[in-house]
């Protein structure tokens, strides 16, 4: 029961990853301008 | 209560705070036929009382599934014997499916097997075994899985509630990271790009919104259904309102730079995270509580080697009956209480009596289940089997007394079932008061404050704080041979302030042994004592035993009696070989007449040794004398001076005479006694005391006190817990010791002062915690945090009394 929730939390956490990865590869949605406020 | 009450426990889960066992017990007491409804959230069990003309245990269950819980039922399988056709299967199943306790019965032809679910706490595997026997088949319990230990569905829960804790955490672990780059102190802290994307934030919320947290938004509805509110209604109040307004966030960002936005994600996804850390505490802390009754359970023997039609073979104890021979080898526990029929050893009983000396026992003496043979192979005559051994008999104590309520513990109970509906009305006023007054139009600083005051508020460590004391508290007491009947006899003992000590059995060992023999001139000493022995022989009295064990100790032969009659408080009547025998006190001689006057002076000089004198008539004149005395318990003086010492009058009652009482009370300290009192006069010495205000605890061994045990506003029973006397008194104390009496008030003194401590708390926390959340003091994760910790911390508070030292 430990295990398969375990195992179900970590692959859904590397889908969403995965997933935005391939999302931002795929259409380079433009972040400077936060990143650029946030490290100011 | 009329005579025709049943009384059924089921067990249920889905329970989660005290509302909600609240609301079980209002929808059962409204059922026609019940009597009375007892639900204790702690041990998840529920005991009623109904009347079985009006209602039955399906209607109940049903009941309770209907309120939006479940009833916890176990399923076995059989192997079934003698079937041959689809006839027989259909009858099996019929004829299970109408007894009381079982839910459903299915039998297959082909596998010659029966599935039968049922309620383990109305009937057992034993009682299923004898109904299919009863119908003419064979039945045995499925080979594996009575060796296969029954799963306990509180340890499977714990598992559940492990595996998505470590689940959500996963998710929320990521949107706490985002979280601190909002903070203006922690903003130095890396947070990587992909989790301050609205989202991303939705897709890791969203599965421990739901999927997670359904069991609140399924508690909630059953309990919104129901018309009542519990700790799920606020907290899918709380954790909803945060999700769906960063949802609207997030689609009104569309378009915009979704990063600037503040959602607020993390705050409900983290408050289901640590509420179910919360109940994984609570449900691990549960299952410590309850070890007491795993202890005793652990106790019992798996197995037994009966011999069956000549043959020795080795069954699960489920199936032993009684009347079967049962073989038990040197270093073996017995399993089932019996007779001894063949051999003999020394058994050693300390796990029940707690007496680590062995006890030798010979051919037909009685053995206890459980208790271990230490040294001789030894057959024993099963007489007491499954529910009715000691052992059993033992745990069924402890477990309703764990799971029953003190008093105190409605008034938590009526707190926490008005709790609810009022924080909801605080909560929403937070709000208004913040989106009006303080901030005005900011919605989700107001929102903010409003799901703070939700979660903080939630009642369950006030739910938590008295049965979990009452369990730790009896289960440790149960350790020392201390069982207590109720939580509201653990309550009232420690108001005790004055205790009545029955002498025989009590103070003393209740074995008397012969000590003196005075017949007069016109009689032989043998013949004197064959008459005697002859009459008392009929008598159950321990004094008469003692007669009769001395004078066949000498070889004197006993004689035929015509007539018996035992006379209470005074002595004995009978008819030896045509002569008519008193023996018995003073009163008995004045009663009948007989001149005692020269005999007085000789028993007045045994009863100032402590001696018990009997005179002796026969044919209406005196015949002499016989004396026998008891011993004193050897730890009766130390725990009569701890009694006194704990503040509390010690008083002792006997049906002995002034002398002979007072000598036995001198010798181990006592100075109040009360003497020549006749069995029933015991209650009305209780009732004087109870008069003159005082709480009075009788101590006795349960047969002839019975009156006064349940007089007294705590009866306790010496005794091995095999007899009546658990039944008369609220606390049995299994160990003969006297030093129990002052453990058992010592304990529920503790007890008592641990419950107060965690109403305290779990109040306090709550008082204190509403006015700084509504005030803004309070971010709703932290409420969260800290209510998982006020949980916790009311059942460790708890826990400390298992580890209390007697």
């Amino acid at each position: 029961m430990i295990k398969k929730w375990t195992i179900a939390g970590i692959v859904y956490l590397l889908l969403v990853i995965g997933g935005y990865g391939i999302y931002t590869t795929t259409f380079q949605p433009d972040t400077t301008p936060y990143m650029e406020e946030k490290n100011h | 209560m009329s005579q025709s009450v049943k009384e059924t426990t089921l067990q249920i889960s889905g329970m989660t705070c005290a509302a909600c066992a609240v609301r079980i017990e209002k929808g059962l007491k409204k059922l026609d036929g019940v009597e009375e409804a007892n639900v204790n959230l702690a041990l998840e069990r529920s005991s009623i009382k109904f009347d079985p003309a009006v209602t039955n245990v399906s209607a109940l269950e049903n009941k309770v599934r209907d309120l939006g819980y479940e009833v916890v039922t176990e399923k076995s399988e059989f192997d079934i014997s003698g079937m041959t056709c689809a006839a027989c299967s259909t009858r099996v199943e019929k004829g299970l499916n109408k007894l009381e306790g079982i839910s459903s019965a299915n039998v297959n032809l082909a596998l010659e097997r029966a599935t039968v679910e049922y309620n383990p706490s109305i009937i057992s595997k034993t009682d299923i075994i004898k109904k299919v026997e009863a119908l003419g088949y064979g039945a045995h319990l499925k080979q594996d899985e009575s060796k296969q230990e029954a799963a306990d569905h509180r340890q499977q829960e714990v598992e559940r509630q492990t595996g998505k804790f470590i689940f959500s955490a996963i998710l929320s672990l990521p949107l706490l990271w985002a979280m601190v780059g909002h903070f203006s102190f922690t903003a130095f802290i890396y947070v990587p790009d992909m989790f301050m994307n609205p989202w991303v934030q939705f897709a890791l919320a969203t599965p421990v919104q739901f999927v997670i947290g359904k069991q609140f938004y399924v508690g909630a509805y059953k309990a919104l259904k129901n018309k009542s509110a519990n700790m799920d209604v606020l907290v899918a109040l709380g954790t909803s309102a945060a999700y769906f307004y960063s949802l609207y966030l997030s689609f009104a960002s569309i378009g915009g730079n979704a990063h600037t936005v503040e959602l607020y994600y993390e705050t409900s996804a983290v408050l289901i995270t640590l509420i179910i850390l919360g109940k994984l505490f609570e449900a691990r802390a549960k299952g410590r509580s309850s070890e007491a009754i795993k202890k005793l359970m652990g106790l019992q023997a798996k197995t037994a080697v009966i011999e069956r039609d000549g043959l020795e073979q080795e069954v699960s104890l489920d199936e032993v009956i009684v009347g079967d021979i049962i073989h038990v080898k040197p270093g073996e526990k017995i399993p089932v209480d019996g007779i001894i029929v063949e051999g003999q050893s020394a058994i050693d009983e300390s796990m029940l009596t707690g007496e680590s000396v062995p006890v030798d026992k010979k051919f037909d003496d009685e053995v206890i289940g459980s208790t271990i043979n230490k040294n001789g192979f030894i057959k024993i005559k099963a007489t007491k089997v499954g529910k009715d051994t000691a052992l059993a008999q033992i745990i069924k104590v402890v477990e309703e007394a764990q799971g029953s309520k003190a008093p105190i513990q409605r008034l938590a109970d009526q707190i926490s079932g008005i709790f609810v509906p009022i924080v909801v009305g605080i909560a929403l006023i937070t709000f208004l008061i913040w989106y009006f007054m303080v901030v005005p139009g900011d919605f989700a600083e107001a929102l903010e404050k409003m799901i703070a005051v939700l979660v903080i508020a939630c009642p369950c460590a006030l739910g938590l704080a008295t049965p979990t004391s009452i369990m730790a508290g009896s289960g440790r007491a149960a350790e020392f041979g201390i069982l207590f009947k109720g939580g509201e006899h653990l309550e009232m003992t420690h108001r005790i302030n004055s205790v009545i000590l029955d002498k025989t059995g009590t103070v003393t060992n209740g074995k008397p042994v012969l000590t003196d023999v005075f017949p007069t001139d016109s009689f032989v000493e043998a013949e004197f004592l064959s008459l005697v022995g002859s009459a008392e022989k009929q008598s159950e009295h321990p004094l008469a035993e003692a007669i009769v064990a001395g004078i066949k100790e000498q070889g004197i032969e006993l004689k035929d009696v015509q007539s018996f009659e035992a006379i209470p408080g005074f002595g004995i009547k009978a008819t030896v070989e045509g002569k008519d025998l008193l023996v018995g006190t003073r009163k008995l001689m004045n009663k009948y007449e007989i001149s005692i006057s020269d005999s007085l002076e000789k028993m007045d000089t045994l009863e100032r040794e402590g001696k018990t004198a009997m005179l002796v008539a026969v044919d209406g004149k005196f015949a002499g004398m016989v004396a026998v005395a008891d011993t004193i318990k050897e730890t009766s003086k130390a725990a009569v001076k701890r009694l006194k010492d704990m503040g509390l009058d010690v008083i002792m009652i006997t049906g002995d005479n002034q002398q002979t009482a007072k000598s036995i009370a001198a010798q181990v300290g006592i100075d109040h006694v009360i003497a020549e009192v006749l069995p029933e006069g015991k209650a009305d010495e209780v009732k004087k005391l109870q008069a003159e205000g005082k709480k009075v605890a009788m101590v006795g061994d349960g047969i002839n006190d019975a009156p006064a045990l349940a007089v007294a506003d705590i009866g306790m029973a010496i005794g091995t817990g095999t007899d009546v006397a658990m039944e008369a008194a609220d606390i049995t104390l299994i160990r003969g010791d006297l030093n129990s009496i002052a453990d058992a008030i010592f304990m529920s003194k503790k007890t008592i002062k641990n419950i107060k401590q965690n109403l305290f708390w779990a109040l306090a926390y709550n008082s204190l915690g509403i006015p700084i959340a509504a005030v803004g003091f309070l971010a709703p994760w932290l409420a969260g945090a800290a209510m998982a910790f006020s949980s916790v911390s009311v059942v460790l508070n708890a826990l400390r009394l298992q580890k209390v030292k007697l």
